[in-house]
């Protein structure tokens, strides 16, 4: 017969045990939790949002696309066929920004586009020309479309299409980059732009440049890169473009020789090669990008240079007060303007900024 | 002496008994701690598929109200689009109640907003299913799916649908 000493003494290890044993299992179940996803199908719910993400965007785009090619024709219309540098809204001579060869030569009536007139012969001389109606319409649709996409929350690539028309009044837009959709992204949070790391075999570039893509300096859908010094310009042109309560964007930094080669050959959605047909007229708007001195002529390929403006707007959009206020801002951090293009800067060694710097000068002209 | 070997083995199978109740308690306490625990684990498991389900039924709603195509040929967006330009807002809301009430009869709770480019709510007051106010504390599973639209106007605008739903919890 047990005593009552022995008893106690082994009902208290019994009961030490059991709870020994609890915490034991409350521990290793808390071990298994930390393994286990937020709930089941966590990953499986993830791709098809993004799916979903994806889906949204595209009606978007083909809604956009719709519009924009309706609203192009009525533009188009309203200017007689012709193209958007002969309805220029800055009331600046043409020939001290952009310079188009193929405007219409039979100049305006009352500020409409004037089709034909007669000539030394009293004979009809046509300036309407359907291929150039045409190339117009694309540019219009381009403008509008352009600004649809940049109104939607998702990072769509601006400038990412090429176009061309079928038929009669059909365009076709092909993308030239695909678009991301993260997977597993974090819900609660927004869409947080955050520079991009361009992968070196798509730029090539270098330990020294500085990629600030996606952030506020760049307009959205465009890829930004610039050497670190000329970065550290643009910082510095920010900081004072605050000061006067703007905010600059850039649309263009550095660009690769085989970007540079797309330009000139027209595949990119400029079809400069349509506008200027003659080499000798593309020279004057396009580096050529061949030779061995390309790099020296080519300021974009040098990582020094950008085309920027006023965030928000555009080549067509900025005012004569606008580039003033540019100019004034990029100058006073370091920067030399192209004076044949107000929105293009260079810095930090280029030909031109050379040029410009031995002679005082916060501009320059052709090298 | 028969008396008290009698009591002697009386005591002596209580005191073993003992440690035996006390175990018996011990394993009865956690078992009904592990059904309480793996109930309610399983409720929040369910409850976080039904969310995610939820969330693409809803988009899946929004879509396809967008994509309808009427006699004309002219989708939901076009329609939207015209009567956005026009001020017809009754008529934008008349034809969302029609579509949605049915779709989202499952919800205990649901609101919409749409909203312009100036940030304005075109829909006052929201679209709701339920003609009583709520907070968005009330619901207990809170979540908005969301698709912007483009208007067909010469600024470019949009319009941002909105749709807060929720489900009382199991």
């Amino acid at each position: 017969m047990k005593t009552s000493k022995a008893m106690t003494l082994e009902s208290t290890f019994l009961i030490l045990a059991i709870v020994g044993g609890i915490v034991a299992f409350y521990i290793s179940s808390l071990d298994a939790k930390t393994s286990i996803p937020d709930y089941i199908g966590k990953y499986q719910f993830s791709i098809i949002k993004s799916s979903n993400e994806a889906e949204k965007v595209l009606l978007y785009i083909s809604q956009s696309a719709k519009y924009s090619l309706q609203q192009a024709v009525y533009d188009l219309a309203q200017n007689g066929g012709a193209s958007q540098a002969d309805v220029f809204e800055t009331p600046t001579p043409p020939e001290e920004f952009y310079e188009n060869p193929y405007s219409n030569s039979c100049g305006k009536y009352y500020g409409y586009p004037v089709w034909s007139r007669k000539g030394e012969n009293n004979e009809k001389i046509s300036c309407f020309d359907p291929q150039q109606a045409n190339i117009n319409l694309i540019s219009y649709f381009k403008k509008n479309f352009e600004e649809y996409l940049s109104k939607n929350p998702q990072n769509i690539p601006s400038d990412n299409y090429d176009y061309k028309i079928e038929d009669s009044i059909e365009i076709i837009g092909k993308a030239t980059n695909l678009m991301q959709f993260d997977i597993l992204k974090d819900d609660s949070k927004e869409i947080i732009k955050e520079p991009v790391k361009i992968p070196k075999e798509i730029s090539k570039t270098t330990e020294e440049q500085e990629s600030f893509t996606g952030t506020k300096l760049c307009r959205k859908g465009k890829k930004c890169v610039l050497n670190q010094e000329a970065f550290d310009l643009l910082k510095k042109a920010q900081d004072k473009a605050v000061d006067k309560k703007v905010s600059l964007e850039v649309i263009e930094g550095y660009r690769s020789k085989e970007d540079q080669i797309r330009i000139w050959k027209g595949e990119t959605s400029d079809r400069y090669a349509y506008f200027y047909l003659t080499e000798s007229d593309r020279k004057k708007v396009v580096c050529y990008p061949y030779g061995d001195d390309v790099e020296q002529r080519c300021p974009h390929l040098t990582g020094n240079a950008v085309d920027i403006f006023f965030e928000g707007k555009t080549k067509s959009t900025m005012t004569r007060e606008d580039y003033n206020l540019l100019f004034s801002i990029m100058s006073s951090a370091g920067w030399v303007r192209y004076t044949k293009e107000p929105w293009h800067f260079e810095c930090c060694g280029t030909k031109r900024y050379e040029l410009a710097k031995a002679q005082g000068l916060n501009e320059y002209g052709e090298v | 002496m028969k008396y008290k070997i009698s009591a002697s083995k009386k005591s002596v199978v209580i005191d073993e008994a003992l440690p035996l109740v006390i175990l018996l308690i011990f394993f009865f306490l956690f078992a009904l701690w592990i059904k309480f625990s793996d109930t309610s684990q399983n409720n929040k498991t369910i409850d976080d598929i039904r969310k995610q389900s939820d969330l693409l039924d809803v988009h899946k709603s929004l879509m396809q109200y967008l994509k309808m195509v009427d006699e004309n040929g002219e989708n939901r967006m076009d329609f939207l689009s015209k009567n956005y330009d026009s001020g017809n807002y009754d008529l934008i809301r008349e034809d969302l109640e029609f579509y949605f009430k049915p779709k989202f009869s499952d919800f205990q709770m649901w609101r919409m907003e749409i909203y312009d480019y100036s940030d304005s709510n075109i829909l006052k007051p929201p679209l709701r299913i339920s003609g009583r106010n709520f907070a968005d504390t009330e619901l207990h599973i809170n979540q908005a799916a969301s698709i912007t639209i483009p208007i067909n106007s010469q600024k470019s605008k949009t319009l941002v649908f909105k749709v807060w739903f929720g489900r009382h919890p199991q």
